[in-house]
Formats: structure tokens, sequence, C-alpha cells
């Protein structure tokens, strides 16, 4: 458990976003597979059944798990894109300002995905 | 003791990967879960029959699995395992993404006909 000792020493942003980053990868990548293993029901059972499957996952506990793998994905995105400038662009001394960008951002495209699933949701 | 470390070529095959999804997500998320029409096939293969569709889902399909699968391996590099487990995840880590990649093909084509 010595990686988790570095998340209480260092109170740095850096390591909450390295932290988060990681983990919202290891949730996308199972996202990932459940996503082609659902679709892949065409190949396998059929038209109807893929049909089947789309009706029985129209209800509000999927959309929400939906909504909030968009939420994941939006923050893993942002946060990427902060690693791909500061990389690039040798922006290191900015990246508590970044980070506190990718957050806004993220919170901002989560209400905004709210308000397009509040239908679905309720 | 021995510290290993990621490759040159991984590092920037993640970024180059990062930098298609970073484009073609967005465009995947607003033609989809955010259009009000339902889930079906029909509308699957609607527009998978268009083949700048199909094109960009074969790319993000691609980049997404190969993103996801190096980034797993760059984690698996952090807790310093023995240079010939890695090698071992490496391998099978990319049979595994050589599968998946030619499974989700076979699916997509399945709702272009």
């Amino acid at each position: 458990m010595i990686y988790l000792r570095d998340f209480i020493l260092n109170k740095h942003p850096g390591q909450t976003a390295f932290g988060l980053h990681r983990i919202s990868g290891i949730i996308l990548i199972f996202y990932l597979l459940l996503h082609i293993i659902l679709h892949s029901t065409a190949l396998i059972f059929g038209n109807d059944a893929y049909n089947n499957l789309a009706k029985r996952m129209d209800n509000p506990l999927a959309h929400l798990l939906e909504l909030s793998i968009i939420v994941i994905a939006s923050f893993h995105l942002l946060n990427g894109l902060r690693l791909i400038l500061i990389d690039f662009f040798l922006l290191t001394r900015f990246q508590k300002g970044l980070f506190f960008a990718v957050k806004f951002a993220t919170a901002f495209i989560g209400i905004y995905s709210l308000s397009i699933y509040f239908e679905r949701l309720f | 003791m021995n510290i290993q470390k990621t490759p040159l070529w991984s590092w920037l095959g993640q970024r180059i990967s990062a930098i298609i999804i970073a484009v073609l997500l967005p465009i995947h998320i607003i033609a989809v879960p955010f259009s009000d029409k339902k889930i079906s096939f029909s509308f699957v293969s609607e527009r998978l029959s268009h083949a700048e569709w199909l094109i960009i889902d074969i790319l993000l399909l691609t980049a997404c699995i190969y993103h996801g699968l190096n980034g797993l391996y760059s984690i698996t590099i952090d807790f310093n395992p023995d240079k010939r487990i890695s090698k071992w995840i490496l391998f099978f880590l990319y049979l595994f993404g050589i599968m998946l990649i030619i499974y989700g093909i076979l699916v997509l084509w399945r709702f272009i006909r």
C-alpha cells in the first residue's frame, strides 16, 4: 500500500488529478468492454434480441449509469488534454489553474448532459 | 533496484490516440446518446450505412482499445514487476487488444447489411 501513501502525504492538486485520472481510466476500460459486449448481441443473437435488449436498457438506472459514464469520460478527456498541454507546451507552471479549469468544464458538461438526460431519468 | 520505464513509443502512442479520441468521442456522444431517438437496430444501421460514420466508429474503436490497454500496461509498469512478467503482460494485452478490435469491427459490420 506504499502507493496510497503518496495521496496522504502529497497535498498538491496534481496528485488528486493523477488519482482521479487513473480511476476514471480503469472505469472507462470496463465500460468499453461492456459497450462492445452489449452491442455484440446483434452479431450473436440477431436483430430481435438486440431490439429487446435496447428496450430493456431504456430504464432510469441504465440512463443514470450512461450519464455517469459521460461525466467520467469528459473528466478523463479534459484532464488528458491538460496533460498534453503540459507535456507539449511546457505549461507545468500553470497546472493548478488548468486543473481548476478541468474541474469547472467537467461540472459544466455534467450539468448540460443532466439537462438532456433529465426526462429519461425521471 | 532495477526501475522500469515505459518506452517512448508508448508515451507518444498514448498522446496520439488521445488526440484522435478527443476529436471523435464528442462527435459520437453528441450523435448517439444526446439525440432524442431511442436505440434500435434500424437506428444504428441507418447511421452506419453512411461511410463516414463507419470510418469514425472503426477509428474510435481502434483508438479506444489501444489507448485503454496501453494505459493498463503503464499502470502495471508503475508497480514495477519483473521484466519477464511485464513482457508477458504486454504480449497478452496485445493479443487481447487485436482480438477485441477484430470482434468490434465484426459487430459494426453486422449493422450495415
